[in-house]
């Protein structure tokens, strides 16, 4: 009887980028987030209170309901996308939504085996020229 | 308000209706209790067709420090991240959270029959 060993690959050097919006902008923010280098985004359905009372007739220019999204990307592109979807949402118009983003301690996903000896070869050739 | 030590929080984006089987793995075999799950869509890189949303669960787990590295190996192999690509998952570190006590059971009404 043979025993499978099992190993995680850990990926560090992450962000999370956060962004609560009106609904129906989470397809823009993501296309945003793809065309920078984001590999994708998941999003769900909120509901918001804020201050939009203080917006629109009596509030209702502000739609309650929210989209939120999450992007993650690595901490070189983070920047990057995070300026992206800023733009693509009109975060800087009053009432819009707001974002934020924060450093994760690690990720983990199924990676193709291809990729981490092709990661390995690459650790390997820069070790080889220091 | 009486906060608990730092704690993490582990979320994973899975594929659509598994958040519960792992919500009832972690409750059960694991002892958590704050445990949140809710449905959402997803695309990404690994997506055959770009731009192709598909329904996804998200789901997360305020975990002690102390338990966050066995519990963050244990989502892994359950959902078989190593042998399929079935979701993703991150941790991030909490400022503060509070436990949770799930409220005491109430005695059985010996009249209700």
């Amino acid at each position: 009887m043979s025993k499978e060993t099992r190993s995680i690959t850990v990926l560090t050097d992450v962000h999370l980028i956060t962004c609560v919006v009106q609904r129906g902008l989470a397809d823009t923010i993501t296309r945003a987030a793809k065309r920078a280098g984001a590999q994708g985004a998941t999003v769900f359905f909120a509901r918001g209170m804020g201050i939009k009372e203080r917006l629109g007739l009596l509030g209702v220019a502000i739609d309650a309901e929210k989209e939120v999204v999450h992007i993650v990307v690595s901490a070189e592109q983070a920047d990057r996308v995070f300026e992206a979807t800023y733009l693509a949402g009109k975060l800087d118009t009053p009432g819009m939504g707001i974002m934020y983003m924060t450093r994760l301690d690690k990720a983990a996903t199924f990676v193709p085996q291809q990729v981490i000896d092709n990661l390995d070869a690459a650790q390997q050739a820069q070790d080889n020229e220091a | 308000m009486k906060p608990a030590n730092r704690a993490k929080l582990i979320t994973c984006f899975l594929d659509k209706d598994s958040a519960p089987a792992l919500a009832d793995y972690l409750h059960n075999d694991c002892d958590l209790h704050s445990i949140h799950f809710a449905h959402a869509r997803g695309q990404s890189s690994s997506n055959h067709t770009a731009h192709t949303w598909k329904e996804r669960d998200i789901i997360q787990v305020v975990v002690s420090r102390e338990r966050a590295k066995e519990i963050f190996e244990k989502i892994y192999l359950f959902q078989e991240l190593d042998r399929r690509p079935n979701g993703f998952m991150f941790q991030e570190d909490l400022m503060m959270a509070t436990p949770f006590i799930p409220p005491p059971q109430q005695p059985e009404d010996p009249q209700s029959d």
